[in-house]
């Protein structure tokens, strides 16, 4: 049974969703529910014995229909990797997915907002090691994309149109460019390594975007997750985030991920204690300037 | 970068819905969930 209650001092969403308690913990490859389904070995989630991109409602979900939807979006048939190794054809393939997923739960009566998302790293709560990521459908307008539509008002216009041309004008957190994309690492970044990958041209959501943009946000992306990589010499637990325009038709929004690591140094983690949780401010150690030198030598390095 | 240099891929950006180079097969999983498989058509 899934819940939703509305929390009146913080003015938010809260979700309850007791079934997650019964998802498989990082289990053996050989009995990985994402992996194809071979002849004589066990069933999984994908009843086929080879495939690209599966999709499929995640047995776990956050959100049921007509609530919302909770997909499961596997990247490959191959248990080993992660989303920077994939060819670029199959990571172009992948923004190519998100984009049909936009369209198909975005048109669904009653979603508000459609984000795509990767967990990466069991520090950040993954369950399965097998490269995947998820779609979730939004009944509402959740908080984060809000406040970003909340800001383009505030400021009379697009603020991640605002944001890349003052990171370009600025130039010191720009970590990766294409000719279709930006990505830096914000001004104002509430993690150490946070990035933020924007479309250079105003793009409300994939569904407004060329092939060539596309392909280049892939490319994109997967050079900052390479980074992360080559960052620490280790897989770099990372969040990545992909923000729309809200699909209630209701406002505007400018395509970009916003990826977050938890991870401070190679062995530290940030936390989100006392200040972040009790006062709702980010409190970070390495000024985003430095962080941004960093990871755009890893990107470099990492090729 | 001179612009007789530029590769194909570098491209000014194109813009607007293009068709997405993709097929899809739907499936049903035994407890009714339904999968989708989405394969590159060029590939």
């Amino acid at each position: 049974v899934i819940e939703r209650r509305f929390h009146e001092l913080r003015g938010e969403e809260v979700l309850y969703s007791a079934v997650r308690q019964e998802r498989a913990l990082l289990p053996e490859a050989a009995e990985c529910p994402l992996c194809p389904t071979r002849a004589g070995g066990p069933p999984t989630e994908v009843p086929a014995e080879s495939f690209e991109i599966a999709v499929f409602d995640n047995r776990y979900p956050a959100f049921e229909s007509p609530e919302g939807a909770a997909e499961v979006v596997v990247y490959t048939d191959e248990h080993e990797g992660s989303f920077a190794t994939l060819a670029l054809e199959r990571a172009e393939a992948l923004m190519w997915v998100w984009r049909d997923r936009y369209a198909e739960l975005g048109a669904r009566e009653g979603v508000e907002y459609v984000m795509p998302f990767e967990n990466r790293g069991v520090e950040v709560g993954v369950t399965l090691h097998h490269p995947h990521g998820q779609v979730y459908a939004f009944p509402f307008l959740p908080p984060v994309p809000a406040a970003e539509r909340e800001a383009d008002r505030r400021r009379g216009g697009c603020v991640i149109c605002e944001l890349a041309e003052s990171e370009r004008a600025a130039g010191d957190r720009i970590v990766h460019t294409t000719p279709s994309t930006v990505a830096y690492v914000p001004y104002a970044a509430r993690w150490p390594y946070e990035v933020c990958v924007s479309l250079s041209e105003h793009r409300a959501s994939l569904l407004d975007c060329g092939a060539a943009e596309l392909r280049h946000l892939a490319d994109a992306l997967q050079a900052v997750t390479r980074g992360y990589d080559a960052l620490f010499d280790r897989p770099l637990p990372y969040m990545l985030c992909v923000h729309q325009a809200p699909t209630d038709g209701d406002g505007d929004g400018h395509l970009h991920a916003e990826l977050y690591s938890p991870v401070r140094t190679r062995d530290k983690l940030k936390y989100l204690a006392g200040c972040e949780q009790g006062a709702g401010t980010m409190l970070v150690d390495a000024l985003p300037e430095r962080t941004a030198a960093r990871l755009r030598t890893a990107i470099e390095r990492a090729g | 970068v001179d612009e007789a240099e530029r590769q194909p891929d570098e491209a000014e950006p194109d813009s607007g819905a293009a068709e997405a180079p993709l097929e899809r097969e739907e499936l049903e999983l035994p407890d009714g969930r339904r999968v989708i498989l989405y394969r590159r058509c060029d590939s």
